[in-house]
């Protein structure tokens, strides 16, 4: 375009307005970039203005303790058409003062307590500290957070007075998949660190920590009854999700699995470490006091529903993270020695704890008697050894060597070969303590049968894909049978393998209480779908009939070794 | 022309009498020919033939004997006046009984009647039943015996009595054998006394004795159908269900009977679930998986995932989900036996070996434990 003089000065208007809108656009760009999610009118709230605004509704005293004018917050919540905590937010968030920025302390607690752990911390920090002054329900939904502020701050908010008394939990049980627990402090007489033995698997050649809730029956704060209410008491560890069905070593080392921190059932981890992998389980007690106690049952709910982070097998695992776990929610272990630096190993943070007056070792020191008080749960693979020799020594004759060989013996064979041995069926009817014995070696087998069988179900899905598996159950189930395939099998794998679903804190009763446990395996058992389900089980052998076989085998061993129990007890009548 | 003829014969015949006679001529079929002929009851003569008889009414009767004891008979009234001339045609009848001939058989009747009467009187006297119906009848109906409502009447109630005796009687000697019916219709005949005298003191007596030994004969029922029961009888177990609900031959018992009906529920879940165990055993038998060696079945089916690492998969938190997948797999399978093992077998291995540990304890505590394994003391 040539530009002549008159032009030339219209040109220079016509670049110049040019120029102007481009740089407008692209500052409104990048102001868009960085706001958060807030209402245009911020827009219209200058730096000037948000600095006066900041100062009139923020003060400090010497102390660094910080007040709010609540007054003015509202004038201005309403002159800028902002929600309070939204204006607050702002207000922090804009700020440069060293007094309204996040430290490391924070940032550790970012990392451990909320799922937005990824996001600049400068955002979370004034998202949550605009909640802390405003919000009256967040000391309750985020402890970690409202304990920070408290001392960064020098305030007291009327801790956990106002909170629902009980404390919830998400839970996986053995029989009704995921629940919610909702925990009492009073009833949680002690906290455990447990500790699982090492093993010789590459993953577990260190040993497992994890932690343990003794809690009281609903009837009772009596210790020795808190102590034996074993089914209910709980554990908290940190573990990997594996959004597979085989796990892969080097994911494990790179931090590929999301870990979360998960609830379980004691005697799962009972069952899990000292009868299926044979390992010994140590339950030492930490020492709190009462409002410790409390911090620390809230703290590990908070977390429970909003932390995740990459789990890495060797450099962020179970015990690192239990130990920053500490650092945040127990402030006695973060004054403490055990503070200086993390354990890579569960084995030496758990040797390490032991030396600490922060728990209570003394109850190894005679483990026969820890044994009897629920400190230690050794390993049942010497019980099953000594039922197994004397099983042996009773028999007429036997064709196995040791227990691993009987156990491959099929379970109708084992029936028939003691019921065709008349002695030694004599011999278990008279002597109960054989009979144990004898019942205890079906129940091993039965045991060892079910963990085989969720291996096989997961070598199955392995080998063929779930998306392979369920076009050919739609080719090939019947309209009925295929439905009860998609609720029951496709549709909960699948969603075992979504990552959690996080909260921004604990979840308040009400949210609670709308939110519907559905988990559908448990109720898919009933006798209505079990046609359904033979159907299914026919069509897995059919798809691949090598492969489904050993999860056949598998079953008929778990059937077969407890009705040999079932037979074996009728012994006693 | 030849009946022209006669008529002219009777006509002769007629003006040669001097009477008002009639002239009759009776003509008989060749078979009849013969017969004797009666007119106005006085023999005239045979068939066939001509008469002159007087006019009026004129009763003619052709009879014939047969044998000794029957007689034709053809008989017509008729009245002819004077000068008349008539032409009877006469067709005897069949062959019937003479008149002394019934009476002779009447006699002989009423003389057998009498004689089977008073031979049914003497057997019913003797206490002959059917006699006594017999004499009731012959009474009532003056068979054999003069009539007589009132003798009747006594026969038929003394067959009813003697009847009812007899019963009683066999049923007396039945309950005094051993049956138990006979003893509760003994006691209904002494209740009722019919048959017996009324003895309400016999009748107790014999419903007693039938209480008696219908409750021996329960509980001894009982008995056979309890050993029966505990071999594993599912029958058997069902039924003494029954008995404890009863009370029939044991005492009555609400949770026994509870008892054997869960264990009759168990026992045919069992042998259903043996059948479909006994044939999976046989599916897996029959595959050729059993007939490699030990070795490789043993690489198949315990070594194969041993190798691959889907035991760590179960040692994550997917490990009670894989854990409830197995079990909806098993689900058709399992019984409610099953599902409560399921349970309990985690801690059995402390309870036998470790009875004072913790989770001993904790294991008792969850579930009421009196099997044996429970009784065992660490050594």
């Amino acid at each position: 375009m040539v530009c002549n003089t008159k032009t030339t000065n219209n040109c220079l208007w016509f670049f110049s307005f040019i120029l102007f809108s481009l740089s407008f656009g692209l500052i409104s760009g990048c102001a868009n970039y960085h706001l958060s999610s807030q209402d245009s009118q911020q827009d219209q709230i200058d730096e000037n203005t948000l600095a006066e605004l900041t100062e009139s509704i923020i003060s400090f005293s010497d102390t660094e303790s910080l007040t709010i004018d609540q007054a003015k917050l509202s004038e201005a919540s309403l002159k800028y058409q902002l929600e309070a905590t939204q204006l607050l937010e702002k207000l922090i968030s804009n700020h440069d003062l060293a007094t309204l920025q996040f430290d490391d302390a924070f940032k550790a607690r970012q990392k451990l307590a909320s799922p937005a752990h990824n996001e600049k911390t400068k955002g979370t920090f004034a998202n949550k500290l605009s909640l802390y002054l405003s919000d009256p329900r967040f000391a309750c939904s985020n402890p970690i957070f409202t304990d920070y502020f408290n001392h960064r701050y020098q305030k007291e908010t009327a801790l956990y007075k106002t909170c629902h008394e009980a404390i919830p939990f998400s839970v996986i049980t053995k029989d009704n998949g995921v629940q919610t627990r909702w925990v009492e402090p009073e009833k949680v007489s002690e906290v455990h660190l447990l500790f699982a033995g090492n093993d010789d698997g590459l993953i577990s050649r260190f040993g497992h920590t994890l932690l343990r809730l003794v809690i009281c029956p609903d009837k009772s704060n009596d210790k020795g009854d808190c102590d034996s209410n074993l089914y209910q008491h709980l554990t908290l560890g940190f573990q990997a999700h594996v959004n597979e069905f085989n796990i892969d070593t080097l994911k494990g080392l790179m931090g590929s699995y999301q870990a979360y921190l998960y609830a379980e059932e004691f005697m799962s981890i009972y069952r899990q470490y000292a009868i299926s992998e044979f390992r010994d389980l140590y339950s030492l007690p930490l020492t709190l006091s009462t409002t410790q106690k409390d911090q620390l049952l809230r703290g590990l709910s908070q977390i429970h529903w909003s932390f995740s982070g990459d789990y890495k097998f060797l450099t962020q695992n179970c015990s690192t993270l239990l130990q920053d776990t500490f650092k945040i929610i127990w402030p006695n272990y973060a004054q403490s020695k055990m503070n200086e630096k993390n354990r890579l190993r569960p084995d030496s943070f758990f040797e390490d704890m032991k030396d600490q007056p922060l728990t209570r070792a003394i109850v190894f020191d005679d483990l026969s008697f820890a044994e009897q008080t629920g400190h230690y749960f050794p390993s049942t693979e010497p019980l099953y050894k000594q039922a197994f020799d004397i099983v042996k020594a009773a028999r007429s004759q036997s064709e196995f060597e040791d227990l691993d060989d009987y156990l491959k013996i099929l379970p109708q064979q084992r029936e028939q070969e003691i019921n065709q041995d008349q002695l030694y069926y004599s011999k278990l009817k008279n002597n109960t303590h054989l009979l144990g014995a004898q019942i205890l070696l079906e129940e091993l087998s039965a045991i060892q049968s079910r963990t085989r069988m969720q291996a096989n179900i997961a070598s199955f899905f392995d080998q063929h894909g779930i998306e392979n598996i369920r076009q050919y159950m739609s080719q090939n189930l019947n309209k009925h049978s295929y439905e009860v395939f998609t609720q029951c099998i496709a549709t909960p794998l699948e969603s075992q393998m979504q990552p959690k679903k996080l909260k921004a804190g604990i979840p308040s009763l009400e949210i609670m209480t709308g939110q519907k446990n559905t988990d559908t395996i448990a109720n898919c058992e009933s006798s209505q779908n079990w046609s359904a389900i033979n159907d299914i089980n026919l069509a897995f052998d059919k798809y691949d009939t090598d492969s489904w076989m050993p999860f056949k085998v598998a079953m008929h061993f778990w059937l077969g070794s407890l009705d040999n129990v079932i037979k074996l007890m009728e012994l006693t009548k | 022309m030849k009946n022209l003829f006669c008529r002219v014969c009777l006509l002769s015949l007629l003006s040669a009498s001097s009477n008002a006679d009639v002239a009759l001529r009776i003509v008989c079929s060749a078979a009849d020919e013969g017969a004797d002929i009666y007119i106005n009851d006085k023999k005239e003569g045979t068939c066939s033939n001509d008469f002159i008889v007087p006019a009026g009414n004129i009763s003619l009767k052709a009879h014939r004997l047969v044998g000794n004891d029957k007689e034709q008979i053809f008989e017509k009234n008729f009245s002819l006046e004077d000068g008349d001339v008539d032409k009877i045609r006469v067709t005897l009848s069949e062959p019937k009984l003479t008149k002394a001939a019934i009476d002779k058989k009447r006699i002989a009747t009423i003389k057998f009647e009498m004689g089977q009467a008073d031979s049914a009187l003497k057997k019913a006297r003797q206490g002959d039943i059917s006699a006594m119906e017999e004499a009731a009848k012959y009474y009532a109906n003056g068979t054999g015996l003069d009539k007589s409502q009132e003798k009747a009447n006594y026969w038929k109630q003394k067959a009813i009595d003697t009847t009812l005796y007899n019963e009683a009687m066999k049923t007396l000697s039945s309950a005094e054998a051993g049956d138990i019916a006979a003893m509760e219709n003994i006691a209904t005949i002494y209740q009722e006394g019919k048959g017996l005298s009324k003895d309400i003191q016999k009748a107790q007596y014999w419903n007693d004795k039938k209480a008696v030994i219908t409750q021996a004969n329960q509980e001894q029922h009982a008995k056979e159908i309890l050993a029966r029961a505990e071999q594993g009888n599912i029958d058997a177990m069902t039924k003494m269900a029954g008995l404890y609900q009863t009370g029939n031959g044991v005492p009555k018992n609400t949770e026994q009977a509870n008892e054997w009906q869960l264990k009759a529920a168990q026992a045919t879940e069992r042998n259903s679930r043996r059948e479909a165990s006994e044939k999976a055993q046989q599916e897996l038998e029959d595959h050729s998986y059993f007939e490699i060696s030990k070795v490789a079945f043993d690489r198949l089916f315990f070594e194969a995932i041993d190798d691959g690492d889907y035991w760590v998969i179960t040692f994550t938190p997917s490990t009670t989900f894989y854990g409830a997948l197995g079990d909806l797999f098993c689900s058709p399978a399992q019984t409610s036996q099953h599902l409560e093992l399921k349970n309990r077998i985690e801690a059995h291995a402390v309870n036998w070996g470790a009875p004072n540990s913790m989770v001993a304890k904790a294991y008792r505590q969850q579930f009421d434990h009196t099997n044996v394994i429970a009784t065992n003391t660490y050594p």
